[in-house]
């Protein structure tokens, strides 16, 4: 359930303890930093001249042809998308804290 | 003019004091009573200093105590020490002005007596405290009060050290007249004043450009100082950053400062900390060797940044004045610093703009996807998948993703046991998909961790029930594709089918349970080929009594299952006044975790007793149907020419059919029952040899029904299906036979097209088809069929390859669009 998933997520952010409303637009707000600073992360990794197939594949939703892509271009994308989002997960918990 | 560091001076004594107590500069001075006094007074008894004011101890010994060294993360014993000296300074400052510390008003020590009480007595209470909870909140504490001590209490003297100034300036007084027998200072004396003062004013100056602070920024500083007199600062943090702020007297001067220094300066109000660079940890703000670090690096203007951020985020951990923003702000104004950053990387920009548009015009569940392939919710950073998300926000995912389903429970299945390998899942998910799921398995790699963090962390079966149905937006309830779709083709690319169990919370404990298509022989042919399904799978331990699944179980022959299938057709309404419901051809049944039968067809999206509007198509009249077969009454079938429909000829292109070429027909069964499918204008529906598609049971009679047993298995093979003719060309194409054509779409468009036999058959047809030399970088469309909880979905794919070295490299291509099905009477050619 939806819900399930929700608490899971909140537990994770540290906003159990507010309403459930606020925590849907918490986390989906969370999503978008998080899917920002991830996509940063690995675009500062790219070689510009690549950015435009990055756009392009991203923009189709192959999301296996993105990963052969991200594999082939930037060595090591999901350690760095993990160090990504982990830091925005940190920054968020310690403005919470 | 900038601001002038002032030199202050402590407080006098003045109760158990002499009336008059004689100065280290040999004058004497009138004793003043106060607070303040009195605990200085304690606090230097508490350290062992002599019992006079500050700068006298200083001037004639050593005020420090000596303690024994401290190990751990916060040293009371330096600390102490620090503050001490730094109390000792502050009367030095107010001394350079040619101020007795002691003349200054008592409110003006007050707090610093006070507050350097107070560090001593919980310096102490830190050193016997043996919990590092608790030494940690003393430690915070003592910190804070330095802090204090270096921001709203210094300027609380250096404020009363230039009021007394000012005073004296203006109303000239005489040493006399300020009570006590100070001697006029010499010409000489006021030069070297002045020139200290100008010294002063260099230093800061230097201080400032240490760093990075211009000048015109300090001018407005120290305006905003003036402004702001007595409010607090924000705060240094540890002993060494308090201390550095007070090694600011002439001795250190020559010294480079470090940069906390200017931890008085109060950022302007356009400074916000969200336009600064964010220390990388707040906890860093209490590890000396790593504030220094930070700020070691970077220009001037950084470091000034850096350092500002420092203190805003230092400053809140250390329990200062907390954020006013929501956290709903604190992320927005965090996705606008993205933004700001994405406009640095080149070509990113727009893009990265219509990202952030197209996350929040997606559905909540997308937005709780994206979090779970981020790792979130599922343990942090156990599962992060950015390809997975972005894909997640494309169409063309959902799309996708309907395919997925397979593949998602041979990993939940290896997670529901408690080993997770990855090669042999994905290869076993591969070879069941036939390389069509890379873009799935690559989302189910987002979220196998949510799966296994779920089980693992007892989330409930909740949450996997939901990530089974909208991560995949539905899965696998069945596979058996063998039995999916033995007649006609649908007329989509995708076919609502039957949801398994979707609404059940049940589903991890009941294994795959089969989906069959629809039956030549209706409802009640498709329980006959459940029925047979059922038992090549592993069957749940606890049917539920009297389910319909322990109905069909309890079928151990033909003629027990006869009965148990004309009982439930009837029980749910597909068998009713005599009459027996048309099977659409899109129809397929599964059996769901309660042990319920579920229908669906391409109208219907999950039912389990037969909807009103099936029973109005139902023109054709069936007799009862008789559990046993010598007491059927068999009638006479329609002559086949005369019921030959176009629609017939549509053949699935996506049927499981026995992978040998069927080159001589098998006679299909004689069909000895009333109910058949008829067309719009109530012929009956014949499939590809001119028989027509029966609705209800049908009954083989007894000298053709060997055994119950073969009844029953021949009841769940499909038939094979008759050869049909292109429209083109009028070639012969077998739909058991797998082969490439070249086809044409409705738009003109020429392309190759795999057709005939099995998805596994018609797979490994176009590989060996793609990997000869001659076929280099073609690339062959087809139809397969792909299990998920709604029932098995027909989706249209591409795949090409190309080989070099020795390498072959295989090109997945996926429409972005829901594609038709080629129809084989489009087909022009054979290719092979």
């Amino acid at each position: 359930m939806p819900d399930e998933i929700t608490a899971a997520i909140a537990a994770d952010l540290g906003i159990t303890d507010v309403p459930a409303e606020e925590q849907r637009t918490i986390i989906a707000q969370f999503g978008e930093v998080a899917l920002k600073a991830a996509t940063i992360s690995v675009m500062k990794g790219l070689a510009e001249d690549k950015r435009e197939a990055f756009i392009a594949l991203a923009e189709k939703g192959d999301a296996a042809a993105l990963k052969e892509f991200l594999d082939r271009e930037v060595p090591g994308h999901e350690d760095i998308v993990k160090a990504a989002v982990a830091e925005e997960v940190r920054r968020f918990k310690d403005f919470q804290a | 003019m900038a601001k002038i560091e002032q030199p202050p001076r402590p407080q006098r004594d003045t109760e158990e004091e002499p009336a008059e107590e004689a100065h280290a500069d040999g004058r004497e001075y009138p004793k003043k009573g106060g607070k303040g006094r009195k605990a200085a007074r304690e606090i230097r008894h508490a350290i062992g200093a002599p019992a006079e004011s500050p700068i006298a101890a200083k001037e004639e010994a050593p005020t420090v105590e000596t303690a024994p060294p401290e190990t751990g993360p916060f040293n009371t014993t330096a600390f102490t020490k620090e503050i001490e000296s730094a109390y000792l300074k502050l009367g030095e400052q107010v001394r350079r002005h040619g101020i007795d510390p002691r003349d200054l008003p008592d409110r003006a020590w007050e707090s610093a007596n006070e507050t350097f009480e107070d560090i001593k007595k919980l310096s102490e209470a830190y050193r016997q405290e043996s919990s590092p909870e608790a030494r940690a909140s003393i430690s915070a504490r003592i910190q804070r009060m330095g802090v204090s001590l270096d921001g709203s209490i210094k300027k609380k003297i250096e404020t009363a050290t230039k009021a007394l100034l000012k005073e004296r300036k203006e109303e000239k007084v005489s040493p006399a007249k300020a009570g006590h027998e100070e001697v006029a200072r010499s010409p000489a004396s006021a030069a070297e004043e002045v020139a200290e003062q100008d010294e002063a004013a260099e230093l800061l100056k230097k201080m400032r450009a240490n760093a990075g602070i211009k000048p015109e920024e300090a001018a407005v500083e120290e305006a905003q100082e003036q402004t702001h007199e007595g409010e607090p600062s924000p705060a240094p943090l540890t002993a060494e950053q308090f201390a550095a702020v007070f090694k600011s007297n002439r001795q250190e001067a020559e010294e480079p400062l470090p940069s906390v220094f200017h931890s008085n300066r109060r950022p302007r109000k356009e400074e916000s900390p969200i336009d600064a660079p964010i220390i990388p940890n707040p906890e860093d703000a209490l590890d000396p060797e790593r504030v220094q670090e930070i700020l070691k690096e970077g220009t001037p203007e950084e470091k000034h940044s850096t350092f500002r951020a420092f203190m805003k985020r230092a400053s809140e951990k250390l329990g200062g004045k907390k954020s006013a923003e929501s956290p709903a702000e604190r992320l927005a104004n965090r996705s606008k610093e993205l933004d700001a950053e994405a406009k640095d990387i080149g070509g990113l920009e727009k893009w990265f703009r219509g990202v952030g548009e197209r996350y929040n015009k997606v559905g909540w569940k997308q937005k709780l996807a994206v979090g779970l392939s981020f790792g979130i919710g599922a343990g942090v950073l156990s599962a992060v998948s950015m390809p997975a998300a972005v894909a997640c926000l494309s169409g063309i995912a959902v799309q996708r993703i309907a395919g997925l389903s397979s593949a998602f429970l041979n990993y939940e299945n290896n997670a529901q046991e408690g080993r997770w390998k990855k090669e042999k899942a994905m290869a076993k998910a591969i070879g069941k998909t036939a390389l069509m799921t890379g873009a799935m398995l690559l989302l189910v790699e987002g979220v196998k961790e949510s799966v296994e963090y779920a089980q693992t962390h007892h989330v409930g079966d909740a949450t996997q029930e939901w990530l089974k149905q909208h991560w995949p937006f539905g899965h696998a309830g069945a596979t058996s594709r063998e039995a999916v779709g033995k007649i006609g083709a649908p007329a989509h690319a995708e076919v609502p089918q039957p949801a398994a169990a979707g609404e059940s919370a049940a589903i991890p404990q009941v294994p795959e349970m089969p989906t069959v298509g629809a039956s030549s022989h209706g409802y009640e042919g498709m329980l006959k080929d459940l029925w047979g399904e059922l038992h090549k799978h592993t069957l749940p331990a606890n049917v539920k009594p009297g389910s319909d699944l322990a109905k069909l179980l309890g079928a151990h022959d033909k003629a027990s299952l006869d009965s148990v299938v004309h009982d439930i057709a009837k029980e749910h309404g597909f068998f009713h006044d005599g009459e027996s419901v048309r099977i659409d051809t899109s129809a397929h049944m599964t059996i769901g975790s309660d042990g319920q039968l579920h229908f669906a067809d391409a109208l219907h999206a999950d039912v389990v007793h037969a909807a009103p509007d099936m029973h109005a198509v139902a023109a054709v009249h069936e007799a009862p149907i008789h559990p046993h077969p010598e007491a059927v009454h068999a009638e006479p079938l329609p002559p086949a020419e005369t019921v030959t429909t176009p629609e017939i000829t549509k053949v699935d292109v996506t049927a499981v059919q026995p992978p040998a070429p069927v080159e001589t027909a098998i006679p299909h069964p004689v069909i000895h029952e009333q109910g058949y499918l008829v067309d719009s204008s109530g012929h009956p529906v014949t499939d590809g040899e001119g028989a027509p598609i029966h609705t209800g049971s049908y009954e083989v009679p007894a000298h053709e029904a060997p055994t119950a047993h073969a009844a029953v298995e021949h009841a769940a093979t499909p038939a094979p299906e008759a050869p049909l003719l292109t429209k083109l060309d009028g070639a012969s194409i077998h739909p058991n036979v797998p082969a490439i054509y070249q086809a044409h779409s409705p738009s003109g468009e020429t392309y190759l097209a795999a057709y005939g036999g099995t998805d596994e058959s018609r797979f490994k047809f176009i590989q060996d088809f793609l990997l000869r030399p001659e076929n280099q970088g073609k690339t062959i469309r087809f139809a397969h069929s792909v299990p998920s909880i709604l029932g098995s979905r027909v989706v249209v794919d591409e795949l090409g390859a190309r080989t070099a070295a020795g390498h072959t490299s295989w090109i997945a291509g996926f429409f972005s669009k829901p594609t038709a099905v080629p129809d084989p009477r489009d087909f022009e050619k054979l290719i092979k």
